[in-house]
């Protein structure tokens, strides 16, 4: 279901010219080499420990184990960093960035003061992160059972729903209750833990995160229920329940059951470029613009082995949940449709956050 | 609940658990003592380490360092005049007073056993709280975090300085200062003045040090051979101990604001020290002895911002929402070492909770113990002759800010910034009062449009509001009844003489200017963007107003005017000008932009040792050595990029470490 566009084609058309040959380069090798590896957030948050978890044990599996730092460089939600990692930094596989859904976000919306494309970054590994939205039970009357029953309880409910800023990976869930039908009272300036402390003291009645803080923090209490997840998009392109949450209605299944026919037109159109932008490339690793096949085959190797690391497959459910795993031109492709929207759904985008919210993509 | 305490007590005499609580707290001293790290960077800086440690190791060391940053972060600020971390910035205000004056060591005594006193409560405080906070905590909702934030701001009533609208614009200007850069509302750059910098707000480190260090090393520089004026260092060991004694009262008042500070969300630990700074001069006798090196304006800062991790830890244990920017770091570490904060983890794994506990006690101990045997150490700083120091200051500072976005834009927003605060100390412009205003910039902005959003008026109605209103009240009344009566003479031979209004007149047209520029930017936004900044800066304008009738009408000397080059204690002829130096430091930044920062301040130092103090070449070329390997390890331990100049851009040549 991801909307095809020329972004779309051109990055298949890349990705395929990128395929693995399996004749890696046996020359390549980073012995005695230090390589840099940017963090665009500052230490301690979800991107700087899903990178230090990682980096450890890349070492172990490049070819002549070079010494690994992790260099944060927080600034902008991760613009800065981009912007002098797309212009300046080297592409001999001694640099390479944890991007993530902020550093995608920017670019998906056109803002201007994003100066890279990541298209043309080489993609090693991308991570998808399941979301949901959930609410207080008794407060909305959401019972997780029937989303009918469940849709019409939330038109009649007095909704308070807290986020940071409109344009923001939180537009997802403001154009999914838009497309539902759903009104509710929305506070801005509240970062995700803000958000969640309003809505731990009942300030709040709905709240949106990624499935493992929800899970975590809720999972196992009777009186918050979550209401959709965004899925998650299979291998053939169609979207599959959320793994963490298999019993979850995902959106779609939510709105057909609510409305009656499956989701479509421009504002389904956005919701899924905010959902591949969210969900589907909330990490990725990437390489320079312009770095050799040979780097990039070298690295997809070593972070696949990285990945069957039991330190690391035992620790990586706590920091991105159990998502499956995508590499190389899968990554691109991910990257290439959570990055492009076609000038019609640019459109609709400005007039829902003009009409709703005064303000817009430009 | 004693069962978990003493298991905990008995996990934290382990000798691995002991040595990682020890080497966290060495850790924490020595990223308190430089300027610009705290417990945040300090606990980034322990990230690698604690991947693959056992827990209570782990949590022992991230402890220990949180623990004590705040208590060695003193020593900057009582013996330099630089605060060290932002939780010590009123420290300065009395405790550097007291070191010009050769009672350095008094004040270092009386502040370290506050911060014992405010550690070990805090630590007291978070034992029960762990069990007992939560529905105080969840309590505290938009409404009671706005008046918070009002309460807060009503302190500048006391801090305005002799001028009330000269105060009052200093904080409206805070206020404008925080409102640069992303607006939290909508994310929207506002006033960015087309830089890519301030996409973000500016860094609080940035703002601290510009209205602090460089007023304060540019002055010095001037007028003095040595901090201490007499050149001597003063016993006073006992006599600080005596100090805080005879005010434990306070320092336990202080040491409860701190924890309550702390815990509640809606203020931030940054406020703390100004929020019981305040609290000293609105609730003791002889307030006009504040600024001027009471011991009493040390006391109650240094009690409160140790408490202040006691009570910052409840939140972030309880409900895992952490309430500061350490606060979240150590929560990514807690994340690392497989503990998943919130109610469970008081339930589940009380033990750990202890240790926690236990480890706060102890590191505050062991942190004041090394700090006092250091001290005598280390105040010998302010018998060295100034000259010699301050360079290295100058390093240290810019060194400090650049640890805010690790960019460039981070020293020349230091050196725009300094400029702000070298003329705001010379006409008598309270910068404590523009800070206040910057630190709570955001949270006024965001508590304001979500109180009105989600109650309207009816806020008012709640329990907790009406309380903080009160204070809030009895704050104001505090401030106004009794203002403090001013002992200097006015006369036209002071520096408040109402000739020679020149260089004041630029100043405030300068100030103008820029209020009006940000009032003009904010037109161009919507509501939720534009709205913070013209209300900003409309009270920026109703105080500039009558500021500038004021100074355009009386013809007698006044409280209005000042300028402190003029009067008998202004710096003679003999003295450079403070233009001398301000140029001197943009010298030193061309030169980086040329060869890279750590070549730049390299060669600064050099020629200010060699050319301006006369040191001898090759001692001055030797303390610049030094100095850069200073940097060098630095920057291999906190994985830093120092900023580079057109020698390593352009040129792209690559220096060998530690020059890079």
């Amino acid at each position: 279901m991801i909307p095809f566009t020329r972004r779309v084609a051109l990055g298949m058309a890349a990705a395929a010219m990128l395929a693995p040959t399996h004749s890696i380069a046996q020359d390549f090798s980073l012995e005695g080499e230090t390589v840099t590896w940017i963090v665009p957030f500052s230490e301690g948050g979800g991107t700087d420990r899903l990178t230090r978890l990682l980096a450890s044990t890349l070492t172990e599996h490049l070819p002549g184990n070079p010494n690994i730092i992790v260099l944060n460089q927080p600034g902008g939600g991760s613009v800065t960093a981009a912007n002098a990692f797309h212009t300046d930094a080297p592409n001999d596989g001694t640099t390479l960035i944890m991007a993530s859904t902020s550093t995608f976000l920017p670019v998906l919306l056109g803002s201007n003061v994003a100066e890279y494309d990541p298209n043309d970054w080489v993609a090693i590994t991308g991570f998808a992160r399941g979301a949901t939205i959930y609410g207080i039970t008794e407060e909305l009357g959401v019972g997780g059972t029937d989303p009918a029953a469940d849709h019409e309880a939330l038109i009649n409910a007095d909704i308070r729903f807290g986020l940071e800023t409109p344009i923001s990976a939180e537009m997802l869930d403001l154009v999914s209750l838009h497309l539902l039908g759903i009104d509710a009272r929305v506070i801005f300036g509240l970062s995700s833990s803000d958000a969640e402390a309003a809505f731990l003291r009942g300030e709040m009645n709905l709240n949106t995160d990624n499935i493992r803080s929800y899970t975590g923090d809720w999972g196992d209490d009777p009186t918050v229920n979550p209401i959709w997840t965004y899925g998650v998009i299979g291998e053939d392109g169609s979207l599959l329940e959320d793994p963490d949450l298999p019993d979850v209605p995902t959106f779609q299944e939510f709105y057909e059951a609510a409305i009656g026919e499956a989701p479509s037109g421009l504002g389904y159109q956005l919701q899924q470029a905010l959902m591949n932008a969210k969900v589907m490339i909330s990490k990725a690793i990437m390489l320079p613009p312009g770095t050799p096949d040979p780097i990039r085959d070298a690295y997809i190797t070593a972070m696949q082995a990285v990945l069957q690391d039991p330190e690391v497959v035992a620790a990586l459910p706590r920091e991105v949940g159990s998502m499956p795993l995508n590499f190389g031109s899968e990554t691109q492709r991910a990257i290439a449709a959570g990055t492009s929207m076609d000038p019609e759904v640019r459109d609709w985008a400005n007039a829902f956050l003009m009409e709703n919210y005064d303000t817009s993509l430009d | 609940m004693l069962d978990a305490a003493l298991v905990a007590l008995s996990q934290l005499s382990d000798p691995t658990t002991l040595l990682a609580l020890i080497a966290g707290v060495v850790m924490g001293l020595l990223v308190g003592i430089l300027p610009g790290l705290g417990g945040t960077a300090g606990l980034a800086l322990l990230l690698p380490f604690v991947f693959g440690m056992d827990p209570t190791p782990a949590l022992a060391m991230m402890i220990g360092l949180t623990a004590v940053t705040t208590t060695s972060d003193t020593f900057p600020s009582v013996l330099m005049g630089i605060p060290g971390t932002s939780g010590s910035q009123a420290t300065v205000m009395d405790g550097f007073p007291m070191a010009k004056r050769g009672e350095g060591t008094r004040a270092l005594s009386a502040a370290f056993v506050s911060s014992l006193f405010g550690g070990i409560f805090g630590a007291f405080v978070l034992s029960f709280a762990v069990v007992a906070a939560k529905p105080i905590i969840l309590s505290i909702g938009f409404g009671e975090q706005f008046m918070l934030v009002v309460l807060a701001l009503s302190m500048v009533g006391i801090l305005t300085g002799i001028n009330v609208w000269k105060g009052l614009a200093a904080c409206a200007l805070g206020l404008m200062l925080g409102a640069l850069g992303a607006a939290p509302l909508s994310g929207v750059q506002r006033a960015t003045f087309g830089t890519d910098y301030l996409l973000d707000p500016l860094p609080l480190v940035i703002v601290g040090l510009a209205m602090f260090a460089t007023p304060e090393i540019i002055d010095l520089l001037r007028r003095q051979s040595t901090i201490s004026q007499t050149g001597k260092l003063g016993s006073g060991w006992l006599k600080g101990l005596r100090d805080w004694a005879s005010n434990w009262w306070l320092s336990l008042r202080c040491a409860v604001i701190g924890c309550i500070v702390g815990a509640l969300p809606g203020l931030g630990g940054s406020v703390v020290d100004w929020i019981a700074y305040g609290h000293a001069i609105q609730t003791t006798k002889n307030r006009e002895k504040y600024g001027t090196g009471d011991v009493r304006g040390v006391v109650a800062p240094e009690s409160a911002n140790n408490a202040k991790e006691g009570g910052a830890l409840v939140p972030t244990l309880l409900l895992g929402i952490p309430g500061s920017g350490s606060m979240a770091i150590l929560l990514g570490g807690l994340l690392i070492i497989g503990i998943d904060p919130g109610v469970e983890m008081v339930t589940d794994h009380l033990d750990l909770v202890y240790v926690i506990i236990w480890s706060l006690a102890l590191a505050n101990v062991l942190g004041a113990g090394i700090a006092f045997v250091l001290a005598p150490q280390i105040a010998k700083l302010t018998t060295v002759r100034y000259v010699l120091l301050a360079p290295f200051m100058f390093g240290i500072i810019f060194f400090a800010a650049f640890q805010a976005t690790r960019g460039w834009g981070d020293l020349i927003a230091l050196f725009l910034l300094s400029v702000l605060g070298v003329y705001m100390k010379r006409f008598g412009w309270p910068r404590p009062a523009l800070l206040i205003g910057f630190v709570l910039a955001e949270n006024v902005e965001s508590s304001v449009y979500q109180t009105v959003a989600l109650y309207g008026a009816t806020f008012l109605q709640r329990p907790v509001v009406i309380v903080l209103l009160i204070l809030t009240l009895l704050s104001v009344a505090a401030a106004v009844f009794y203002k403090t009566t001013h002992h200097d003479p006015m006369t036209e031979d002071s520096p408040y003489k109402s000739t020679g209004l020149g260089p004041q007149w630029v100043f405030f047209a300068g100030v103008v200017a820029f209020t009006l520029y940000i009032l003009l930017d904010a037109q161009s936004y919507n509501q939720l963007t534009g709205l913070y900044p013209t209300v900003a800066a409309c009270v920026g304008l109703a105080c500039l107003v009558p500021l500038g009738l004021n100074m355009a009408f009386r013809r007698t000397p006044g409280a209005t005017f000042f300028d402190a080059e003029h009067g008998s204690g202004a710096p003679g002829d003999e003295c450079r000008s403070a233009e001398f130096f301000l140029g001197l430091l943009l010298g030193m930044l061309l030169l980086s932009s040329l060869v890279g920062y750590v070549l730049g301040i390299a060669l600064f130092i050099f020629l200010f040792l060699w050319k301006w103090a006369e040191v001898k070449s090759h001692f001055a070329a030797l303390g610049a050595i030094a100095f850069v390997l200073f940097l060098g390890i630095l920057s291999d331990q906190l994985t830093l990029r120092y900023p580079t100049g057109l020698l390593q851009g352009y040129l792209g040549v690559d220096l060998p470490w530690p020059l890079q």
